[in-house]
């Protein structure tokens, strides 16, 4: 099991994370604007390239990868059509707001700012309304939506805090650390918590949808019991482990006024392992009604 | 050329040899794995416990032979990101292989596992109703090779009037969903399109 779809984990995963970097990083730089822009001036930069990541990713998932320009013929009645449109546009207007503040860094560009933030916000929606299709009832559920805008904030949260504590750490003036202020610190917790409960209110769902089971006799919960149900502990323990360690990182942050390398570093690898191993089960759950 | 071309599967008298299947198979030269046609085996049922104590049995079992069924609202082509697939004048749904891109979205979508992916060519496949033959003027593969003529085509509307308004049987999905040009004769112990009481008994071979 979970040897398929592996383009489709990276690709959902790495959108999401940036979308999330970006949009807590812009809702932390309008909240704190004193010095944040120095010290977030690389969370857009490096969301920029984790969506070209995703979006090679989803390259490898085409049978005729020559055929992509297709992909947006059908916008009209195709969510597929308007996750490319979305997850592109996402891409392109996180680009210029890169390039914009490149050439003017004392402007902070918030019309892009927020309109780059909306498309990203919908891009995650759209990619919601992919999976939510009437025939595929495991998926068909308002728990996939909430899963995914899940690992848009906690993803986010946690790979943005990285690059916080490198960028503060190893910036230009690398002799004495900028420690971010509390207000910047308090919307990367918040998305993270958020992010966290988003995941959890979505396992009754999920678990709901997964109860039916299509015309082999199976259901979602079979494949998870057959799969090991472990793995599904495992999943939300690393996931609530992630999130945990990742508070404790900015509180401590806040008391001793120094970032922390081990649980920033803790925090992401927990929170991207508890997420990879949940979209390969979302994949893997995959059934179908008809036959 | 039809402009609303259906099947008509007669369950009562399909064997489930899978003539249909293997004289798709052979005139497509259908890598393995690639099926436009396959032959589902519905079973299901138990003891059943009577008022006066004793048992009966109510086992059964019926044959779906099912490939494309060109649905007036196929949920591929809406779901199709491309245009690729698409349903022509003649009621045909087929795939565009200039356009196509691989991304088997509409395999995951379609109830009837009507679309397939064939790997040698990165691109998905599908029943077209063997199109050629019927510009030649001939019965698709299948309904040809069928031996007991359970499985038959024609123009919808003829279909129905003929055999009736279509019936669905389980597994079949809730025909709303794309309003499939399928139309059937149930058997005997044909079970409810919602029905749990059965399940696929082959997925190995479908």
């Amino acid at each position: 099991m979970f040897t398929s779809d592996w383009s489709l984990v990276l690709f959902t995963i790495l959108m999401q994370t940036a979308v999330g970097m970006l949009v807590i990083s812009e809702v932390a730089r309008f909240v704190a604007p004193q010095g944040a822009p120095r010290k977030l001036a690389w969370q857009a930069p490096v969301a920029c390239g984790i969506s070209a990541l995703g979006l090679l990713a989803s390259l490898s998932h085409l049978g005729t990868p020559t055929h992509s320009f297709f992909t947006i013929f059908n916008v009209g009645s195709s969510w597929l059509s308007r996750e490319i449109l979305a997850v592109g546009g996402f891409f392109g207007a996180t680009l210029l707001l890169v390039l914009l503040r490149r050439k003017n860094p004392a402007n902070h560009f918030w019309a892009l700012s927020g309109a780059a933030m909306f498309i990203g916000l919908v891009a995650v929606f759209i990619m919601s309304k992919v999976y939510m299709l009437e025939t595929i009832p495991v998926w068909d559920t308002s728990g996939t939506a909430l899963s995914f805008y899940g690992t848009m904030l906690l993803a986010g949260a946690v790979a943005g805090g990285l690059l916080l504590r490198f960028q503060t750490v190893s910036g230009p003036q690398a002799a004495k650390p900028a420690v971010p202020d509390g207000k910047i610190l308090a919307v990367f917790c918040g998305a993270a918590v958020l992010g966290l409960a988003f995941k959890f209110i979505g396992i009754p769902l999920d678990m709901a949808a997964m109860g039916i089971a299509d015309s082999y006799g199976t259901s979602g919960l079979d494949i998870v019991a057959v799969s090991g149900l472990g793995l599904l502990v495992l999943r939300f323990a690393l996931i609530f482990a992630g999130a945990a360690l990742f508070a404790w990182g900015l509180f401590k942050t806040i008391h001793s006024m120094e970032i922390g390398s081990a649980a920033t570093i803790g925090s992401f690898a927990l929170v991207m392992a508890g997420e990879i191993l949940g979209r390969l089960m979302f994949y893997e759950a995959y059934l179908r009604t008809g036959l | 050329m039809l402009k609303r071309p259906a099947f008509y599967i007669d369950i009562t008298a399909c064997t489930g040899c899978k003539t249909c299947m293997i004289a798709c198979i052979d005139k497509h030269d259908l890598p393995k794995g690639v099926l436009y046609r396959r032959v589902t085996e519905y079973t299901g049922g138990g003891w059943v416990k009577r008022g006066d104590g004793t048992y009966e049995q109510n086992v059964f079992a019926y044959y779906l032979s099912m490939s494309c069924n060109h649905c007036e609202n196929p949920i591929c082509v809406r779901s199709c990101p491309t245009t690729a697939m698409h349903k022509d004048e003649n009621g045909i749904v087929s795939v565009d292989h200039d356009k196509c891109v691989g991304c088997r979205y509409c395999e995951w979508g379609c109830p009837y596992s009507a679309p397939q992916y064939n790997a040698e060519l990165g691109k998905m496949t599908k029943c077209d109703f063997c199109r050629d033959y019927l510009e030649q003027g001939k019965d698709p593969a299948c309904v040809s090779a069928c031996p007991t003529r359970a499985l038959k085509y024609g123009e919808y509307e003829e279909l129905a009037a003929k055999y009736g308004k279509a019936q669905v049987v389980a597994p079949m999905p809730d025909p709303a969903i794309t309003q499939p040009n399928l139309l059937f004769k149930p058997g005997r112990t044909a079970q409810p399109y919602n029905s749990r009481n059965g399940k696929i008994s082959n997925p190995e071979e479908v």
